[in-house]
């Protein structure tokens, strides 16, 4: 026996299996495992009070304080990641099989929602529709007079709808990668039957793309779910709750113990959601990209033509140039969020004037900008690298190993850092890396901490869309090489990382606008000497300077954007042979 | 680095040998106790229908699945052992296959597919450019060198992956099923080229194959498998000439060999289906024993049906469908109760016209109720 | 892929965690110990030109600070000592008070100085489990009222008031009375941040209730006879909270949100809302017109302390007493320059000896609640409680 399990030990997959777990562990499970602990009473090995639990759970205050909570969340997030799911799915077909014209422009302009911050697409929604609820200035349709209903300017509806028009563009990355990989054969067999073009779509094309799909969905749920300032900003004022604006209330007014106990149950219904989304897919094979090959095809679309265009255009319009007008002109207004006291550049050039925003100079005048720039790009590009490095080989262990619980862990820490809130997070690693404890090196006040706090904070998108792409690709391919001679590493290097290019590029482009739009937990750990763009947004609103605040968000829309642009070229550059 | 010598056309194949191999998978028997030992150099088809096993046994041989049991030996050295757990990894097999599907790399051009193997088993640059060459030329396919899969038809990417996999010169091929893809034609001119490949290359070859022909076209010794087990070893000769069940008279041969069941009266057994026509006579078996009579197609004979025929004569039946091959005509009948089967004819014999079936004085086999060989007993 | 499945990892995990963090906060004990041990008494006694030498020994100063006006300081310090290599982190009071307590219990290095508001949370969180010790300046001594010196050293008062639009209201504000807030004029027409989730409103709502006799007497004033509670309800604040829940209080994410909801000019029929004093000097800039209801019966709301503390694991303790010393003001009438991001009106000196800025109600004709930071501590939680059950 002992030489068996020896000879699992040297299994390249096993080891592997062990050291993604390991670093998983401490990424990600190490925090968890502080957040429980944090809720258990002390006599039971925890740190907390314990009666947390029963607030939550059991008491007067459950029904506002976590139920109605979970309702609203629930409803937020599962519409958040449906329509999502559609919307992003339709532009992707619309971007790899129509022929429409643009389409490549639509492609690039799909991705900028996610990279805008969500307060702006709020911010665009109230632009649109505030109505009189609340008071100040009422938004467009309020100003020509209509009477916009409160179920359309607050609650469920414009958070949702808002969300949407914020993750869209995260199921359009990954579900476009996807079908990029479908050859023109399986679209051909299926067009010859003489099925329409929007049956092949919606019966053979996305079906095909499930395991997309599936991500996709998670993704956007799990965004869904956790969310606060969408629902903070719209939801509010119809006393519209949810987990996470509780979940943030309650750690920021003190009672961070109750907070955590929230997040546990959140991570506890993600864990459901992901159960049941595994088990829809479960043995099913979504292999694509095989060894026989096939070009892709174009649909031509004919009289679907016009109406399939305007709706791209027009979603493409309330998602993503409204909203970056909406951003960009609140830079430029002198007062914020109002036309009426006419334009000014000050807020980006302007040399410090006593009179205007407290003597604060405009942001291209901050010499950090420049470093703190730098800083951010640095940092996005090392997570980006990371976390889809981790996320690879999570997802091949995961692909290759046959136990549930290492396959299982695996997808579950994978997939729950969304849940876990940033302060909760950032504690963990200042207590994991403050001093150097155990085996742990002490990075406290480097750089390195941020990069690994981002990785844990991002994995999700690198794990599902590495394994949803690498599910395209069949294990023969793989089997090929292994029988070539071909170690592990190779498999993975040569083989299945450029086969699944598109979707790990599309993954790592992710991360990276993730780390660099904002990462609430980056303000626990960031130090003087690494000035990030995301800190420095939050320093200006926090003092009400919403014109800088804005215009650094802008800022780092355009890194995002360029970054968006590059990884489709890499895209386009990694698959020459059906491009 | 290793040296190679390019040019070099032969190398040590290694006799492959199964012993108790069995592989479950999930408490289901995939493959359940395989015994065959193969010489060097030897061309085995596994043959049997689907789910046989066939497959599974040769990714254990690959080394892409670990038996649950038993070992699988290439010459002397054991490299895989359900027991112990041992499995040398299959990169380290010196292992070539052909897939099914192909398995090309779409990433990787025609030259870089056939020369990937190459560099990773450590050949040098040079080596490598004349071996890809040697190899493409071979199969026909040099000008493709610089075209990607997607730009390939399935004849041609099917010569791609055997090129690939002959090029580093492996002393075991295997291949799964690589002809089932293409059309009738050029599995034809295909299966004339593995066996070249397999002649050129001198390496110990399994092929997995449903197609009967395939394997009796190809095969040096034949592997029958079904439900896990295996049902025959031996030549092709042997499993026509001698087969050991009825299951591999059946299906081995072309057309297979018409079984017929009978009861034995009075020493005869007579085949109630066929209107009490004796199949076989003199055996020494109990009354009533149930036996099949095994007759090779081109053994049976139609005859003018004329009149009312008396049952020695031999039983009516009609003619389905008759299809010529190699001069002569694979006729189907149907046999009322006795089922549909072929037989070999000179002439071709219209379609619906009525025929009476004329036996040979003995059978070639008899197989007892289980399907296994029945001898007389002494 | 389940929970269920997750449960080995984290089995494996949890134990990990604890041995690292007991390692470590095992690490920190010691050094915590031996920084605030002998060492505070020995800098809290230095004269200021001790402390200056050895500050300048130190060379440099850590400091996290809630506020962004916190690198205007870091310049006036660095003109006054340049010797002394300043660095300031701009962090907002939760995650500052977070990552003060994580970085103690883990033995990191942590800042010197820490300049934080959410004073309740602060006592519970920082000062009793020795995070943050108080440092009270000598030359303080005589011009800081004893309640600004603990628990920690207060440097200015902040305000969460009662505010309407002077735009709307020329003749000043439409309400005497917080309870006319619950009436049917003002249904749906009271804005505030959600005090389940922001410190300085629960803190606003929880003086209201600590202060519930003052606000019983101001019922019996507003509606002429005394207040009948319901059932359930302790006192005459919770009563207060429960009819302003029940009048469609609304509420927003963010202090900015109120201001922009109850000063945008140009409003009919403008809310009244609870926010900060001193963004009303943002009128101009934002084109609001916020004015406080200052005159509003028991109280328009609450003022509360900024405080500076020095850490327990200070590696600079000098330079950190040495930056408080500076933060408090010089001694001109304004505080002069270390002072000025601070000196503005609607905010308050917590020294006696400064003027209070010019454009807003003096100091003592401003009726606002100072709240007691323990004692505040004590029933915020369940004030919060109370909340959530009447929403």
């Amino acid at each position: 026996m002992t030489s068996r399990w020896s000879r699992a030990l040297l299994n390249p997959v096993t080891l592997l299996a062990l050291v993604v777990l390991l670093v998983l562990g401490v990424l990600v499970a190490a925090p968890l495992a502080g957040l429980i602990g944090a809720t258990v009473p002390a006599g039971a090995g925890g740190t907390g009070t314990g009666t947390s639990w029963r607030d939550v759970l059991a008491s007067p205050m459950s029904q506002n304080l976590f139920w109605t909570p979970l309702r609203n969340s629930i409803l937020v997030a599962l519409g958040t990641a449906v329509l999502s799911t559609v919307l992003g799915g339709f532009l992707a077909w619309v971007v790899v099989f129509s022929d429409i014209p643009g389409k490549r422009l639509i492609g690039v302009l799909a991705t900028i929602p996610f990279a805008l911050p969500s307060f702006a697409l709020a911010l665009a929604w109230t632009s649109v529709f505030r109505n009189d609820r609340v008071g100040g200035t009422p938004g467009l349709l309020g100003s020509l007079g209509i009477q916009v209903p409160d179920v359309l300017a607050w609650g469920a509806v414009p958070v949702t709808l808002t969300l949407v028009a914020h993750y869209f563009s995260l199921s359009f990355v990954i579900i476009a990668a996807a079908l990029a990989s479908l050859g023109g054969d399986l679209i051909a067999a299926a067009e010859l039957t003489g099925a329409s073009r929007l049956r092949v779509a919606v019966r053979i094309a996305l079906p095909a793309v499930s395991p997309a799909l599936l991500s996709s969905f998670l993704l956007a749920f799990a965004e869904g779910v956790s969310n606060f300032a969408s629902p903070a900003l719209l939801g509010l004022p119809v006393r519209f709750q949810t987990l996470s604006t509780r979940l943030y209330g309650a750690i920021s007014t003190g009672d961070t113990e109750r907070g955590y106990v929230l997040s546990i149950l959140l991570v506890a219904v993600a864990a459901v959601v992901l159960y049941l989304g595994n088990r829809a897919t479960r043995g099913r094979n979504f292999a694509v990209i095989t060894g026989k090959s096939s070009r892709p095809r174009l649909v031509r679309l004919r009289a679907w033509r016009l109406p399939v265009l305007t709706l791209a255009w027009a979603l493409i319009a309330a998602t993503t140039l409204l909203p970056m007008a909406v951003l960009a002109m609140s830079t430029l207004t002198r007062r914020a969020n109002s036309f009426d006291a006419g334009f000014t550049l000050h807020y980006w050039i302007g040399a410090s004037d006593p009179g205007i925003s407290h003597g604060m100079a405009g942001v291209l005048r901050d010499a950090a900008l420049t470093t703190a720039t730098g800083n951010t790009v640095a940092l996005g590009a090392c997570v980006a690298l990371g976390a889809v490095l981790l996320g690879m080989l999570g997802a091949y262990v995961v692909r290759r190993h046959r136990g549930p619980f290492v396959t299982g862990g695996i997808g579950f820490l994978s997939y729950v850092p969304f849940l876990i809130p940033g302060i909760a997070l950032g504690a963990a690693f200042i207590a994991l890396f403050g001093s150097g404890a155990g085996p742990l090196p002490s990075l406290y006040g480097t750089f390195w901490i941020l990069v690994l706090a981002g990785i844990a904070a991002s994995i999700p998108y690198a794990f599902q869309t590495a394994k949803s792409s690498l599910g395209q690709v069949s294990y023969e391919l793989e089997e090929a090489a292994t029988l070539a001679g071909a170690g592990t590493g190779r498999r993975i290097g040569r083989i299945l990382l450029p086969l699944s290019a598109r979707g790990v590029v599309g993954g790592a482009m992710l991360v990276f606008v993730t780390v660099v739009r904002d990462l609430s937990l980056m303000v626990l750990l960031v130090t003087p000497a690494t000035p990030l763009l995301a800190v420095q947004t939050f320093r200006y609103a926090s003092e009400g300077f919403t014109q800088h605040a804005n215009a650094v968000t802008l800022i780092i829309a355009a890194v995002s954007v360029t970054a968006t642009i590059l990884a489709r070229r890499l895209q386009g550059a990694r698959r020459p042979w059906n491009a | 680095m290793r040296v190679k010598d390019p040019m070099t056309t032969t190398q040590t194949a290694a006799s492959i040998s199964l012993e108790g191999l069995a592989k479950t998978f999930g408490g289901q028997p995939a493959v359940a106790g395989l015994d065959l030992s193969l010489p060097p150099g030897a061309f085995l088809v596994l043959l049997g229908p689907s789910g046989c096993g066939k497959t599974t046994t040769l990714r254990m041989i690959a080394g892409l699945e670990d038996p649950t049991s038993g070992r699988i030996r290439f010459g002397d050295r054991v490299i895989a052992d359900g027991g112990s757990g041992l499995s040398v990894p299959a990169e380290r097999r010196g292992i070539g296959m052909v897939f099914q599907s192909y398995a090309l790399w779409p990433h990787m051009t025609v030259r870089a597919n056939v020369e990937w193997p190459l560099k990773v088993d450590g050949w040098s640059a040079a080596d490598r450019r004349a071996r890809v060459q040697e190899v493409l030329a071979m199969l026909g396919i040099d000008q493709l060198a610089g075209r990607h899969p997607a730009q390939l038809s399935g004849g041609q990417q099917q010569r791609v992956a055997i090129a690939r996999t002959v090029a580093p010169r492996p002393k075991v091929l295997l291949f799964d099923e690589p002809l089932s893809n293409l059309d009738a034609r050029l599995r034809v001119d295909t299966r004339a080229e593995l066996v070249q490949v397999h002649l050129a290359t001198g390496a110990t070859s399994v092929y997995v194959t449903h197609d009967q022909i395939e394997a009796l076209a190809m095969a040096t010794h034949i592997a029958v498998l079904r439900g896990g087990r295996l049902e025959q070893f031996g030549t092709p000769d042997d499993l026509l000439q001698r087969p050991r069940t009825a299951f591999v008279a059946e299906f081995l041969g072309s057309p297979s060999a018409v079984l017929l069941e009978g009861e034995v009266r009075g020493g005869t057994l007579r085949s109630a289906s066929l209107g009490g026509a004796a199949l076989a006579g003199g055996l020494d078996a109990p009354e009533g024993t149930v036996l099949t009579a095994m007759y090779r197609p081109e053994r049976l004979v139609l005859a003018a049906a004329e009149g009312e025929p008396a049952p020695e004569a031999g039983a009516e039946v009609t003619v389905l469908e008759a299809t010529p091959s190699a001069g002569r005509f694979v006729v189907t009948v149907a046999a009322g109760a006795a089922g549909r089967f072929s037989v070999v004819a000179e002439q071709r014999i219209a379609v619906g016209a009525k025929r009476r079936l004329v036996l040979p004085p003995a059978p070639d086999a008899l197989f007892d109720a289980a399907g296994d060989r029945w001898e007389p007993a002494g | 892929m389940s929970a269920r499945a997750a449960i080995p990892v984290l089995a494996a995990a949890l134990p990990l965690t604890l041995v690292l963090s007991a390692c470590s906060s095992a690490g920190a004990g010691t050094t915590g110990t031996d920084a605030a041990g002998h060492d505070t008494q020995r800098y809290d006694a230095m004269s200021h030109e001790e402390l200056v030498a050895a500050a300048e020994e130190e060379g440099e100063v850590v400091v996290y600070s809630f506020t962004s006006r916190i690198a205007t300081v870091a310049e006036e310090f660095r003109k006054e000592y340049p010797g002394i290599a300043i660095t300031e982190h701009d962090i907002p009071s939760s995650e500052q008070i977070e990552r003060l307590a994580s970085e103690h219990a883990a033995g990191a290095s942590t800042a010197d100085v820490a300049y934080v508001s959410d004073a309740p949370v602060v006592v519970t969180q920082l000062i009793e489990e020795g995070v943050l010790l108080p440092y009270v300046p000598p030359r303080m001594d005589d011009v800081l009222p004893e309640e600004h010196k603990e628990p920690l050293v207060t440097n200015r008062l902040s305000t969460k008031v009662l505010m309407y639009n002077e735009e709307a209201h020329p003749d000043g504000a439409p309400v005497e009375n917080l309870w006319e807030l619950t009436s049917g004029a003002w249904e749906g027409r009271v804005v505030m941040v959600d005090p389940n989730g922001r410190g300085d409103y629960l803190d606003m709502v929880t003086e209201m209730v600590l202060r519930a006799d003052e606000m019983d007497a101001a019922y019996q004033e507003w509606a002429g006879e005394p207040l009948q509670l319901d059932d359930g309800v302790e006192n005459a604040g919770y009563q207060f909270l429960a009819d302003l829940y029940a009048n469609d209080v609304i509420l927003v994410d963010s202090t900015d949100a109120v201001n922009e909801a109850v000063g945008a000019t140009g409003q009919d029929n403008p809310p009244l809302g609870f926010t900060t004093y001193s963004d009303r000097r943002d009128n101009e800039d934002e084109g609001w017109a916020l004015q406080v209801a200052g005159e509003v019966a028991p109280a328009p709301g609450i003022i509360f302390p900024a405080m500076l503390g020095v850490t327990a694991d200070a590696q600079n303790p000098a330079a950190a007493r040495l930056l408080i010393d500076f933060m408090m003001g010089d001694d001109s009438a304004d505080g002069g320059p270390a002072y000025a991001p601070f000196y503005v009106p609607g905010d308050y000196p917590a020294r006696s000896d400064l003027q209070d800025p010019e454009g807003a109600l003096p100091r003592e004709e401003f009726a606002a609640w100072p709240i007691d930071p323990e004692e505040s501590a004590a029933v915020r939680g369940e004030v919060a409680d109370f909340l959530l059950t009447i929403q």
